[in-house]
């Protein structure tokens, strides 16, 4: 076997009662990148954050270059050679990029005077980015004035600084666009070129399978099982982390793209600051998928599409019960029985720090309303059932949003429209970040949503998803509809992609 | 070391901690109630019994009234997480009013203070929801801005007709009270206008996505607060007889001490209690009163206040609700 980096030996971590880590044995070889998947709840973030000295396990030992290794904390650890990167913001606001990325080294900078020269900073955090290929960012700017994702790569930079041996990237790349990705994924080939090892953490099949050698399974604070890439099925790796067979078809099996004729829902001329000119129509029971790279003009198009952005030209029309009305906002598409699924799931589409109860009651009070009163019993009944249909893992519906899983969020924002007996669905990004089981469950709400004669708008920005289960795929380039593409077999990523970029 | 590593970890510690969540909120709510207690025994004793007297009494319902109006108006502008600091000075300036349109009859000058009320509100709200700017400094603006309108119309020595003196009565009062908190009550717990309020202090995005009209809520809300601080004025009319050019100062500060010793969340949302007020009233009242009673200067009384009003809020903002998004 080839050199192993770091050993992990019986490795267990608990908070009060629940046991997030079990007991888990793996290895990590030089020069490989490791993939490191299972649903959330699985262990592998607690796991990665006890190598990367974020906590510290509760049994065990980490046997990192031959030795047992016990970071005090993350800095400690980044100064023994493993860094850590995350999915939320690391970066400081109020400061430069170049003082974020020497944050807690600025000693480095530091002449006879005790001053720090700013000016020797820069110099090197320009260095840095050079190297990494990001020279397009001044260092001298303030964090604030980049972009969420420039701000990630920011933070990859200020990881590599100490030259580590060991990379963890945990969910990084689910914030990130395509350009931002294939930034990371360079940076992870150049650490495997020069020996070095990457974790990768990720709920993308497509992307761990692309840019891994192994990938290890862990399921419920166990290790399960570690795969070679080149050897494995998707549905294999699926099983290992669900632990069951999954029955069924992931995506539709149907080639058909049946729908109704009459239109449901539709823009014309639709003119905003990231889209131009754009006009379609959504058929009666249809899925009409929408692809295309982060800052085409997709994202905003499902907001002017439920009335949430107001277009500078051009009308958004719904028709409900055989009557054309315009959309304006989202209280009026709601009327007309449309519902929107936000991808900024934690900002946009619930209140955290609300109960299910009112999440999901919340579109349809108005339908509740009697004389102004709103029956609590009604109000309840409404939210369980929505609750229950949806199968959500809850303590019960008074439970605050922010205690549940992403997948069992994102339960609860279908739900809410479900309750509304909505109609027509928008939905963006549905299932980014969520784990296979829920995943699955999301499918097959859709293909069942879709037989009983709703219509869906899925934009997304996973490409087999939206290849798997559209009738129609709309692509979109710079804010224009740049292709369209009629459900069929075998249509290639590659055929679609062309159109996007 | 990375702050929001920190976070997920302190939330996972806090998500398995040894009471649930649930308990956890149950105890919370439970605070006000010890508060009041433990305010009424304390001054109780070091007044030596002087606290509980059947006049003692009298007087603090006097002083628990406006403040249990005022908080009963502004709760829905604080469940969607702003705050009123426009209140003293609404009710200076209604009381004005009512003074001034008393030759019109008993009520036509009680519908003058509350449309004062009602179209300063409709000015902040209005600013606040089409202008964009925060609810805090416009209401602290119209703060300055009435203050000085009372100043003025209240140096001219505005009088309450002698003949309507009858209404400073206690049962009158107490007829008031019920009907107003239980109007507020029934709109705060039961109607689109309470749960929408909450939603927007929850989440106002969201709120948006679910379709709340934004605009309008909020500018209800300040319409709505302002109408409860003119029926305010009204009484303050009532009770001091006359208008001064410092009648409701510092009242929204009274008020807001009183929703927060009663619970209240300063980011408003879906803890915000309309229970809050009722309590919170009955606290502030007993509060006021055991420092008069104890002889405390004004000044110093006001400083007392300041430093509860402190750290009642830092008490009620160790939540999650400084950990995640707003």
């Amino acid at each position: 076997m080839d050199d192993i980096i770091l050993k992990v030996e019986g490795l267990s971590k608990s908070f009060s009662s629940t046991t997030a880590v079990a007991d888990v044995y793996m290895n990590f070889y030089k020069g490989k990148i490791h993939g490191l998947i299972g649903e959330n709840g699985s262990g592998k973030s607690t796991l990665s954050n006890m190598i990367a000295g974020v906590i510290s396990p509760d049994a065990g030992k980490i046997i990192f270059k031959g030795e047992v290794y016990k970071p005090a904390d993350s800095a400690e650890a980044a100064n023994t050679g493993i860094s850590m990167i995350t999915q939320e913001m690391g970066t400081i606001g109020g400061m430069t990029i170049a003082e974020n990325i020497f944050l807690g080294r600025e000693f480095l900078f530091t002449g006879k005077s005790g001053l720090v020269s700013t000016r020797k900073m820069n110099r090197e955090a320009a260095a840095i980015f050079r190297k990494t290929g990001i020279s397009y960012i001044d260092p001298r700017k303030p964090v604030t004035s980049l972009s969420f994702e420039d701000r990630k790569i920011v933070e990859i930079a200020r990881s590599l600084y100490t030259n580590p041996s060991l990379l963890i990237i945990d969910e990084t790349t689910t914030a990130l666009s395509q350009s931002g990705r294939s930034i990371l994924y360079s940076i992870m080939e150049q650490m495997k070129k020069n020996g070095r090892t990457v974790i990768f953490i990720s709920h993308d099949l497509e992307e761990v399978r692309e840019h891994c050698d192994f990938i290890s399974v862990m399921r419920d604070g166990h290790y399960i099982d570690t795969l070679e890439v080149r050897n494995c099925t998707d549905s294999q790796i699926r099983e290992l982390m669900v632990g069951r067979k999954i029955d069924g078809s992931w995506y539709r099996t149907d080639e058909s793209a049946a729908c109704g004729n009459s239109i449901v829902l539709s823009c014309s001329h639709v003119t905003t600051a990231l889209l131009d000119d754009v006009s379609c129509g959504l058929h009666q029971g249809e899925i009409l998928g929408v692809a295309g790279l982060t800052d085409s003009g997709m994202h905003d198009f499902g907001k002017v599409l439920f009335g949430l952005t107001k277009p500078q030209t051009g009308t958004v029309v719904a028709a409900y019960k055989g009557e054309s009305k315009e959309v304006k906002n989202p209280g009026n598409a709601i009327k007309l029985k449309i519902g929107y699924v936000s991808k900024n799931r934690d900002e946009e589409a619930l209140m955290l720090l609300s109960s299910i109860k009112e999440n999901v009651a919340l579109p349809s009070l108005d339908m509740l309303a009697r004389h102004t009163f709103i029956s609590p019993a009604k109000e309840k009944k409404l939210a369980q059932s929505g609750a229950d249909v949806m199968q959500i893992k809850m303590r019960d519906i008074d439970q605050y949003v922010m205690y549940l899983s992403g997948g069992n969020k994102q339960k609860v924002v279908l739900a809410k429209w479900l309750s509304n007996e909505s109609q027509v669905l928008i939905l963006d990004c549905p299932t980014r970040g969520i784990d296979i089981g829920v995943k699955e469950s999301i499918y097959q709400l859709m293909k069942k949503l879709k037989n009983e004669g709703k219509s869906i708008v899925l934009i997304s920005e996973e490409l087999p998803e939206v290849i798997g289960m559209s009738d129609r795929i709309l692509v979109f380039k710079d804010g224009k509809i740049n292709a369209e593409f009629k459900r069929k077999k075998n249509l290639a990523q590659t055929d679609v992609v062309k159109y996007m970029i | 070391m990375n702050y929001y590593g920190i976070t997920k970890v302190v939330k996972g510690i806090h998500l398995s901690g040894n009471i649930s969540e649930r308990e956890r909120r149950t105890l919370q709510s439970l605070f006000p109630f010890i508060g009041l207690l433990f305010i009424i025994i304390f001054f109780q004793v070091t007044t030596g019994g002087r606290m509980l007297t059947s006049r003692n009494l009298r007087t603090i319902f006097n002083q628990a009234f406006p403040v249990l109006l005022g908080t009963c108006g502004v709760s829905f502008v604080l469940a969607q997480g702003n705050l009123d600091f426009s209140l003293g000075s609404i009710v200076g300036t209604a009381a004005c009013f009512g003074s001034l349109c008393a030759g019109g009859g008993l009520f036509f000058s009680l519908a003058a203070s509350l449309l004062a009320g009602l179209l300063i509100g409709f000015l902040n709200g209005s600013i606040h929801a089409f202008f964009n700017v925060s609810g805090t400094v416009v209401t602290l603006c119209t703060q300055f801005a009435f203050r000085g309108v009372t100043i003025i119309l209240g140096s001219a020595g505005l009088f309450l007709p002698l003949a309507w003196s009858w209404l400073d009565s206690v049962q009158l009062k107490i007829l008031a009270a019920v009907f107003v908190f239980a109007l507020v009550f029934f709109l705060f717990e039961y109607t689109k206008f309470g749960k929408y309020s909450r939603a927007i202090g929850a989440g106002s995005k969201a709120a948006v996505q679910s379709g709340i009209p934004l605009k309008k809520m909020k500018l209800l809300a300040y319409m709505f607060s302002g109408i409860m601080a003119g029926l305010c004025g009204f009484f303050a009319l009532v009770r001091a007889g006359s208008v001064a050019p410092t009648t409701g100062t510092f009242f929204e500060m009274n008020v807001l001490l009183a929703l927060v010793l009663g619970g209240m969340p300063i980011s408003g949302g879906s803890a915000a209690k309309l229970r809050s007020a009722l309590i919170g009233s009955a606290m502030f009242a007993f509060l006021a009163n055991g420092l008069i009673i104890w002889g405390i200067n004004d000044s110093i009384q006001q400083g007392v206040k300041g430093v509860i009003l402190l750290i009642a809020v830092a008490l009620s903002f160790e939540r999650e609700n400084a950990i995640t998004i707003k």
